[in-house]
């Protein structure tokens, strides 16, 4: 085989299989085995809540994904089984509900695919400790979803006559692009959920390099709007309101990946961060978390199309 | 037993006083007080309580707990003396409202050889006519370190404060229900939760996806900015409510189902007047055409139990002009307001 074949057939199959921890020979709810379902919807659902193996087809190696990033802030799943997914539902659904759920899910298919290899990398770069590398892929989906998730929603209202209003509300008036159309998205249709009005802890904790902690501390601070920190603790952590997290993000990555010097804004030295691995740390997992926060509730807004 | 002063606090109409006792008296009088309370709180900083008995063993002037009657015969008036007369006689009807850990560490102290007895205690004492502005004054003006969660505090009062037999319902813990079940009673974590959102005003008051603290955040941001109304009805209400419709089968039913049960007690915070004035066939009558409307709504199951809970609060809470609706109308009004 040349190596052009190799390309070839590397492509046709998929680097990454999903792999089922839960439902491994039970076959009563085989729409909710991701081995069985080909679902992306499915998938997402299983990444976010930390209820998947992940097998690199390439390498060999396999990823035990146990963060629920459907719970707020994060929860490290000890043990998984069927009732982990159930809990994360409103109390009257049952797993034959969900099984009939998942089996009925076909909206949006190319959405859910078009972040599912994203999200993979994001969660397994975390794993690996590869902080910076997760925090790209978790910005590349932000910039995917920005302006579908928000048409998605909108679309689906049974009353068309108020989506107008909503999306007006979401384009503001300037134009500010995608990124600041979703923020308002956010902001609308979230406002009164109870993550939205909580919080999130910045905790420099995490930084494994002691010394570095005060310096990070400050470049942190730099880049958050005051209105947003409700409180903090020098060089231990730093509150931040939800929908604060989210200009978070988008201001630390146009800072790093940036490094024009003639415009107003202060890109970071590479000098400065010396470890961006340990910079991303407080940062990286909040973020899949905050994503995923969202990303669970246009899943339960697809499944409760279903009845 | 020694009262210096007292105050009258305006906001929750009740007298604040303050004195000392010593800590003989503190174990004979107070520390039973603690053992009544079924609810036992964990210690929550070892480290503390070990300094703190190391403290009281050095002569440390403890600082100072807090107690609460709930109580309408002492007000702004009442002479010094007579509080300490009163308390003298009634100190078993009062509860400590912060501070049952220091009593505690000071019991296990007490135990200790060459032990002080004759040192002072301070204490403040607040007589209050209503348990909601009690409750209103422990959640914004916390004087311990580290909080009592709302939820403890409203354990604690559910355990001490309230009569149920004597308003008139049943009411079983989960752990008096493995016993043996009372038909009728009330899960005791219903009530609680009711209480809660009753006083938060919201509906909502818990969420499996929060984690525990960050939820306790907000409900205590809901409990402050939830202003304390004069005319307003307190929680007794919804309970004196519950116990008079409860006569009807359908009534009961209807009532036990917990997220029916907390959509109505908030409801109740706005339409106390009217709802209390219902006769049993009356707000039978109510729920039938409430059930009507919401099995013909039919919301998704991925959130029945949130909409149940929402829209039975809308229904009481509004009660004055959706009782008028009949079942049509009110469904109509049910998809205006969940914008789905």
């Amino acid at each position: 085989m040349n190596c052009w074949n190799i390309l070839v057939t590397l492509q046709m199959i998929d680097r990454y299989s999903i792999l089922d921890p839960i439902a491994r020979n039970n076959t009563k709810y085989k729409h909710l085995k991701t081995e069985e379902n080909p679902s992306p919807i499915l998938n997402i659902f299983r990444l976010i809540s930390g209820t998947v193996n992940i097998k690199d087809n390439y390498i060999g190696t396999t990823y035990k994904i146990r963060d629920n990033n459907i719970k707020f802030p994060t929860e490290k799943n000890i043990k998984i089984k069927y009732e982990t997914l159930l809990e994360l539902f409103d109390e009257n659904v049952t797993l034959a509900d969900l099984n009939n759920f998942f089996l009925k899910a076909r909206l949006n298919k190319k959405f859910y695919r078009s972040i599912e290899v994203e999200l993979i990398k994001s969660l397994i770069a975390y794993k690996d400790e590869k902080y910076l590398e997760s925090f790209i892929y978790l910005y590349r989906i932000i910039e995917g979803i920005s302006y579908s998730i928000p048409l998605i929603f909108v679309s689906k209202k049974d009353d068309y006559n108020k989506t107008y209003h909503d999306m007006q509300s979401y384009f503001g008036k300037d134009k500010d692009g995608e990124l600041q159309f979703f923020k308002r998205f956010v902001s609308e249709t979230f406002k009164d959920e109870d993550f939205y009005k909580s919080n999130i802890t910045i905790d420099l904790q995490l930084v494994d390099i002691e010394e570095l902690r005060p310096k990070y501390y400050d470049l942190y601070l730099k880049k958050i709007n005051e209105r947003f920190i409700l409180d903090k603790a020098e060089n231990s952590y730093i509150k931040v309101k939800f929908i604060g997290y989210y200009d978070l993000l988008i201001e630390l990555r146009n800072r790093f990946f940036h490094n024009l010097k003639g415009t107003w804004q202060e890109n970071f030295e590479s000098t400065e961060l010396l470890f961006p691995d340990q910079f991303f740390k407080p940062i990286t997992l909040h973020g899949i978390n905050w994503l995923s926060i969202i990303l669970f509730e246009i899943i339960k807004f697809d499944l409760q199309k279903i009845k | 037993m020694k009262i210096y002063d007292k105050d009258f606090d305006k906001v929750i109409n009740g007298v604040v006083a303050s004195g000392s006792l010593t800590y003989r008296e503190a174990i004979e009088k107070l520390t039973p007080l603690i053992s009544k309370t079924e609810f036992q709180r964990k210690l929550q900083d070892k480290k503390f309580y070990e300094k703190l008995e190391r403290d009281i063993v050095n002569g440390c002037v403890m600082p100072q707990i807090t107690l609460a009657f709930v109580e309408n015969s002492i007000n702004i008036d009442t002479q010094i003396n007579m509080i300490e007369s009163y308390f003298e006689k009634e100190h078993e009807k009062s509860f400590v409202l912060d501070g049952i850990q220091r009593l505690n560490t000071l019991l296990r102290v007490s135990k200790q050889e060459h032990f002080d007895f004759e040192k002072k205690l301070y204490f403040n004492i607040i007589f209050c006519d209503k348990v909601d502005k009690l409750l209103y004054r422990m959640i914004t003006l916390n004087n311990g370190q580290k909080p009592m969660t709302p939820r403890h505090q409203v354990e604690m009062l559910m355990a001490n404060v309230f009569d149920f037999e004597k308003l008139g319902i049943e009411v079983q813990s989960e752990k008096e229900r493995a016993d043996k079940v009372k038909i009728n009673s009330f899960n005791k974590s219903d009530i609680e939760q009711a209480y809660l959102a009753y006083m938060a005003n919201s509906p909502m008051v818990d969420n499996k996806k929060i984690i525990q603290d960050k939820m306790d955040e907000l409900i205590v941001n809901k409990i402050v900015s939830t202003e304390p109304k004069n005319d307003s009805g307190n929680f007794e209400d919804v309970i004196k409510a519950i116990a008079k419709f409860q006569v009807k089968t359908t009534n009961i039913k209807w009532l036990k189902q917990a997220n029916n049960l907390v959509g109505f007690s908030v409801g109740m915070k706005t339409s106390h007047n009217q709802i209390l004035n219902l006769s049993p066939d009356e707000f039978e009558k109510s729920i039938e055409i409430f059930e009507k409307a919401f099995s013909d709504f039919n919301p998704s199951k991925i959130k029945l139990g949130k909409m149940r809970r929402e829209l039975s609060f809308e229904y009481f809470k509004n009660y004055s002009k959706l009782k008028d609706f009949d079942t049509y109308e009110l469904l109509e009004h049910f998809s205006d307001i969940t914008n789905d």
